[in-house]
């Protein structure tokens, strides 16, 4: 059973003139990773910095984790972790230093910074660097140390505003598998970046937003029973009785153009999916594939920048 | 240890520096020394006094302006912000922190003054270590208070003009500081009719002003990191600050008048500072006014801009003053002196209105510094030109030394309506986009 680690109600963030966030309401359910899509300029940078509380909204209600973050910014951030698009780290300071300091200011216990800064330099890939100065790194180190600053706390909820921005292929590879395995480990992630590919390996929901509404909060692999999920048909050759017996199960049903196929949303649970198969193939459809579509960001993300407004 | 501080320390305090500071200031010293070695202890003292000052004062207060600007300027401030350190710890970590390597010089410094000091019975070496103490941690506070405000504001005008009222304050000690050793420079201070040594006076007025200058860098710094506070410490610092320099009015004010019309002056500087030194914005005028509209008062009070907060503390002078020259001015029979405070913050109150009406402007540019602008058009150069053709047209302008205080309250009070209501009719305008959004 999960429940939510990030509450947003009636957020409303306002520019000079310009109104940045309508309303915003959403929940993240604990150990998800959710994609933060959108548009330039539709809020996600506003977004995750008045859930991190580095700004104040006109209106509305954020908690992490149960703790209100406009009313107890210092409590919430020893939940959350946040990588802003925009970061910098200290250059005069090694590695240690400044992991030692992001545990420190985020209320690690004392006799354990040490310990806390190598397990997480390992865990970034930078065990062997630790007595670099933070100066000399390069750019895909530098983006390392800093996730490493934001996640050495272990915190709740771990926003990331384009964490893999400027990093290459192989890096980014090693981030994706850095975030399933902080999701392994219990954490929640909000994860924003125009890198959808990048998104697609690691997030189970995503979150749309335009204009500074949400347009669509979902799941992306659905796994509980219940939850919709995309079946396609296809046969050897077309026939007129596919339709009819896919809508006698109560289905809403696309057909192929050359009716030789369709795809579904699906509710029922693997019983009833078998049985709808098998009440094809009894009806003497020649079915060649029945199975479950998987819709990737991408196309979730465009398909919900075309529906209508 | 407070991590604030230690981070500091691993920057600012090397083995080398810890080596060097101590081996250039015996080099320095002994040039003096070694000049006059009968007068050894004036020149050491001396000497000790001058590099605090150099070091402490102005390096270390560079340094403590700097620990905020340096982290928004490289971008790790977010990092900060972002801690859970309350703002009393991040607020002393940085203060003792970032002058650390000053603060290590300073120790040296005040050594050699302990060491010059050893058998000469006249030199009140302990009030002189407190001032220089206290006179450097009120530099240091009202800095880092000056920078922050500076930085949430991204405005260069507020941080120099923050520097720059920083300075009397520097000149001051460093000028008491240095002569303190020389003939008559024990001669008393009087304040509120009472004499006081001046060195003693001076120490401990400095520690006053640090407790000030601390607590301000406090309460910056709970804005900065988003711990919600009512702004009542700055016109509280004001009214202060008014209350202290009226112990040096000379008579025959009383201690209350010199309160009331130096607490006046005072409030009305701070609202001339809080203009430029405060950030308003639409956004966050508007934040209040929704606070309002919802009656969440706490809220609301916390979105209250600094200058509308010393403006009212100038109110209550302004009225009170009034009063006290209007009584005056019946025993004198002159007429309408008393209206002259009115006039005065209804003249601060016009120039908020200018602040507020560019401030909501649809794209805002250098709101402060096209506030000056307007300011030093209305108050000086336009009235300045006018003059040369017709005064009663000028007073229309500036009215002060025109026009009697009642004259001049009236055109200063035209001035107010006609600016809140350009301000207004802003306002009206921005809700509709706003609403239309």
């Amino acid at each position: 059973m999960t429940h939510p680690i990030a509450r947003i109600a009636g957020l409303r963030f306002e520019y000079p003139g310009v109104r940045a966030l309508h309303d915003v309401g959403f929940q993240l359910e604990a150990g998800t990773v959710t994609a933060l899509v959108g548009p330039n300029g539709a809020g996600k940078s506003t977004l995750m910095r008045c859930l991190a509380g580095l700004e104040t909204p006109a209106l509305g209600e954020v908690e992490v984790d149960g703790i209100d973050v406009i009313e107890e910014p210092r409590q919430a951030h020893r939940r959350l972790g946040y990588l802003s698009d925009f970061f910098g780290v200290y250059d005069t300071l090694t590695v240690r230093q400044c992991l030692m300091h992001a545990a420190a200011i985020h209320g690690v216990e004392p006799g354990t910074l040490e310990a806390e800064a190598d397990r997480t330099a390992r865990l970034l890939g930078l065990g062997d660097r630790l007595e670099a100065r933070g100066g000399t790194l390069s750019r895909g180190l530098r983006q390392r140390l800093a996730i490493g600053q934001a996640i050495i706390h272990n915190p709740r909820l771990l926003l990331l505003d384009e964490p893999a921005a400027g990093l290459d292929p192989e890096a980014r590879h090693a981030l994706a598998g850095l975030f399933r395995a902080l999701q392994a480990s219990g954490m929640t992630l909000l994860v924003s970046s125009h890198i959808l590919a990048e998104l697609d390996q690691y997030s189970t929901h995503m979150l749309v937003l335009r204009e500074g509404r949400v347009v669509e909060q979902r799941e992306l692999r659905p796994t509980a029973a219940g939850s919709v999920r995309r079946l396609s048909v296809r046969l050897a050759a077309p026939d007129a009785r596919l339709g009819a017996l896919l809508a006698a199960a109560g289905q809403a049903v696309a057909l192929t153009p050359a009716g030789d196929g369709a795809t579904f949303d699906w509710t029922g649970d693997e019983a009833a999916r078998a049985a709808l198969l098998r009440s094809l193939v009894e009806s003497g459809l020649a079915v060649t594939a029945f199975a479950e579509e998987h819709e990737n960001l991408n196309e979730s993300y465009l398909r919900t920048l075309e529906s209508p407004r | 240890m407070n991590p604030e501080l230690r981070r500091n320390l691993w920057i600012e305090l090397s083995v080398g520096r810890l080596i060097a500071v101590p081996a250039i200031f015996a080099m320095v010293a002994a040039i003096f020394v070694l000049r006059e070695p009968g007068q050894w202890r004036t020149a050491l003292f001396t000497t000790a006094v001058a590099v605090f000052v150099v070091l402490v004062h102005f390096l270390g207060t560079r340094n403590a302006a700097e620990s905020v600007t340096e982290e928004v300027r490289d971008r790790t401030w977010d990092w900060q912000r972002l801690s859970s350190l309350g703002p009393w710890r991040m607020t002393w970590g940085k203060l003792a922190g970032a002058p650390a390597f000053s603060w290590y010089a300073g120790a040296i410094c005040i050594a050699a003054i302990v060491i010059a000091s050893l058998g000469a019975a006249t030199k009140p070496t302990g009030w002189i270590i407190l001032l220089m103490v206290g006179s450097a941690l009120a530099m240091h506070g009202s800095a880092l208070a000056v920078s922050l405000q500076a930085s949430r504001k991204a405005s260069r005008l507020g941080h120099r003009m923050g520097i720059v009222l920083l300075l009397p304050l520097a000149i001051g000690s460093a000028v008491l500081l240095v002569n303190s050793q020389k003939p008559g420079a024990g001669a008393p201070t009087a304040w509120f009719g009472t004499s006081y040594e001046t060195i003693p006076f001076a120490a401990v007025s400095a520690v006053v002003f640090a407790a000030w200058g601390v607590f301000g860098a406090y309460r910056e710094m709970c804005r900065e990191l988003s711990v919600r506070t009512i702004p009542w410490a700055f016109p509280a610092f004001s009214a202060f600050l008014g209350a202290w320099l009226a112990g040096f009015a000379s008579p025959p004010a009383t201690a209350l008048e010199g309160t009331i019309l130096v607490g006046l002056i005072a409030s009305v500087c701070a609202t001339y500072y809080a203009i430029f030194a405060d950030l308003t914005t639409a956004v966050s005028l508007r934040r209040l006014a929704l606070h309002a509209r919802a009656r969440q008062w706490r809220r609301a009070a916390e979105e209250v801009p600094l200058w509308a907060a010393t403006l009212a503390v100038a109110c209550v002078f302004a009225f009170a003053a009034a009063v006290l020259l209007d009584r005056k001015a019946q025993a004198a029979g002159t007429a309408w002196i008393g209206l002259y405070p009115v006039a005065i913050v209804l003249l601060a109150a016009r120039d908020c209105g200018l602040l507020v009406f560019l401030a909501l402007a649809a794209k805002p540019k250098r709101v402060d510094g096209t506030t000056l602008l307007y300011m030093v058009l209305l108050s000086g150069l336009i009235p300045g030109v006018l003059q040369a053709f017709s005064e009663p047209l000028a007073a229309v302008f500036m009215p002060l030394g025109r026009l009697n205080g009642g004259q001049a309250a009236m055109v200063f009070a035209a001035h107010v309506i006609l600016v809140w209501g350009a301000a207004a009719w802003r306002w009206r305008h921005l809700q509709r986009a706003y609403d239309g959004a």
